[in-house]
């Protein structure tokens, strides 16, 4: 499949601390990325570097084969970016801040009335739309947001933490637009939400420490844990110190973690998990719970380690 | 589209938001110059001329010059460090050099504004008459001093973040235009060490010209020239700075 952002060998650092280090990877034409990472892993860097907002340091930057470097208007002018912080202009409506934005990207006055229109009515704030952004509630204001990436009909889609605030229906009415827009546009977006990433992602990467530790499809990132399964037992009492030390034990029985009356670990072997819960039903037991490893336990393994 | 029409469109909007207000700083700035700084200075300087008509000047540099300065650098505040509109602008394709064209023609344009008025309420006060000759050599003089303060309220705009320094520097610039260029206060009043040192600068030179045609005295080309200089070097640097500042973190 033809590559419509390519990453090579990017970095980025501020004083001593990198922020992006050696950083390559590619995303497909009309495909949907998603980046997972925690606070600071380097998520809204490589969306913000994608349209011009900081500059790297060392490597190069592809989209849809122009160098953001060298041809940023171009680059610039293919992407929409809705970002994480709400900087609606306040001195202006709804509507103008919506169309301003997309005459500014070279729409013309009624192109871009016309399409403020369009997404204002598919997001549902038309009867706000001559209101002041600064009044809105939060939810709408990152619709507001999404309608202005939007706007202007970009070929590469930048959505930073797209969903965070929004009431369930905005959320839903968010990526039924997506799941209809990706057939035409690349899509990447950055999340801490694991099951919209799931639902969503053709493709994922988890990023730790200005770093992509591993990416693919959902399916393939799965099949790297070998079966690694997820258990968790719940107690009606708290169980005793002695029966965490016991658990020591078994050291294939992986980042055992007690949290209140659960007691939450991981194996890939199904008679560690009974070794496990024949200790258990001495102390308690109320409840039991398995799930094959997900994205989430993928996440907590690779950033804070414990399921090598 | 040229990515400065729908930037021009933007501060139109803003301008017809607050047109009454604007209108209203507009008229007070000269009134409240004239009334509480120029007509209590009238009753204790003594000069060949009457010293209102002499001051008029100094309230048409005051108050254009504090509007542009102001005007572009409160927006350059705003942008950058209050609303964080500045991501939202530069991830759009427009250069940084029309991000800052669009500030200086809007202090400019404020700037203007607020001199047409200022030259029209010192003329009614006054009942003073510029021949059309005299109205065109202000209007020289005052565009480039305009265009001066609107480049420095850019750069200011552009550095400091603090707020409470920034009212500061608003403030010691104000004085510094009113109290300490001769703009109220004739230089013959100033000691000659001072005058040594801000005769060396060119606005001075250009603030002089605009009474210099009060006056009917000759126009310095010379100070003119050297401020449309280094108003042209402020820029230049205003544009440097800006690639170092804006697309980093």
């Amino acid at each position: 499949m033809e590559a419509s952002i390519t990453f090579k060998s990017v970095g980025k650092a501020i004083g001593n601390k990198t922020l992006l280090a050696d950083l390559s990877f590619g995303v497909e034409k009309g495909s949907t990325f998603v980046l997972i990472g925690e606070n600071g892993s380097g998520k809204s860097m490589i969306l913000k570097l994608l349209v011009g907002l900081i500059e790297k340091d060392t490597g190069s930057v592809y989209i849809h084969g122009q160098d953001i470097g060298s041809r940023s208007l171009e680059t610039r002018s293919m992407c929409g970016y809705m970002p994480q912080n709400i900087n609606l202009d306040d001195d202006l409506t709804i509507f103008d801040n919506i169309s301003i934005h997309g005459q500014l990207h070279g729409l013309t006055s009624a192109e871009a009335k016309k399409n403020t229109l369009h997404w204002a009515d598919l997001l549902g704030f038309t009867r706000f739309l001559r209101q002041s952004p600064h009044d809105q509630a939060y939810g709408l204001q990152r619709k507001i947001l999404f309608a202005r990436a939007l706007v202007h009909d970009p070929k590469v889609l930048l959505l930073d933490e797209p969903t965070t605030g929004m009431d369930p229906h905005s959320r839903s009415t968010v990526w039924n637009i997506l799941d209809k827009l990706h057939y035409n546009k690349t899509i990447i977006f950055a999340t801490q939400n694991f099951t919209e990433a799931e639902r969503y992602a053709n493709r994922i990467a988890i990023l730790h420490e200005g770093n992509i530790k591993m990416d693919g499809t959902l399916e393939r990132l799965i099949e790297t844990t070998h079966g690694l399964t997820n258990y968790r037992l719940a107690f009606s009492t708290e169980p005793p110190q002695e029966f965490m030390d016991q658990l020591e034990q078994y050291p294939r029985v992986l980042r055992p973690r007690l949290k209140g009356l659960e007691l939450e670990f991981y194996s890939r072997e199904r008679q560690q998990f009974f070794n496990v819960l024949r200790l258990a039903l001495e102390h308690d037991l109320a409840d039991l719970d398995t799930s094959i490893c997900r994205l989430r336990d993928l996440f907590i393994g690779l950033t804070e380690g414990g399921l090598e | 589209m040229n990515p400065l029409i729908p930037l021009f469109k933007r501060e139109f909007l803003e301008f017809k938001k607050n047109v009454f207000p604007i209108f209203l700083f507009w008229i007070l700035m000269p009134i409240v110059i004239h009334t509480f700084l120029a007509i209590p200075l009238s009753r204790i300087i003594t000069m060949d001329i009457r010293y209102l008509n002499w001051s008029a000047g100094g309230i048409w540099i005051t108050t254009a010059g504090m509007t542009a300065f102001l005007q572009s650098a409160s927006r350059m505040r705003k942008i950058q460090f209050e609303s964080q509109q500045i991501d939202a602008l530069l991830k759009t394709p427009i250069s940084n050099l029309d991000l800052i064209l669009i500030n200086i023609a809007r202090g400019m344009i404020y700037g203007v504004g607020q001199f047409i008025v200022a030259i029209i309420i010192t003329s009614t006060l006054n009942n003073e008459y510029l021949s059309i000759n005299s109205i065109l050599i202000i209007t020289l003089q005052m565009f480039t001093l305009i265009l001066h303060f609107s480049l420095v309220g850019t750069l200011i705009g552009m550095l400091v973040s603090n707020g409470i320094f920034f009212v500061n520097i608003s403030f010691i610039l104000f004085l510094g235009v009113t109290m300490g260029f001769g703009n109220f206060i004739p230089l013959k009043y100033y000691p000659i060490s001072f005058l040594s040192v801000i005769n060396s600068i060119p606005t001075t030179t250009a603030f002089e010209n605009v009474r210099s045609v009060i006056l009917h005295n000759p126009f310095n080309w010379v100070g003119f020239s050297l401020t449309l200089l280094g108003t042209i070097i402020i820029g230049i640097i205003t544009l440097i700075i800006s690639h170092k500042i804006f697309r980093k973190i």
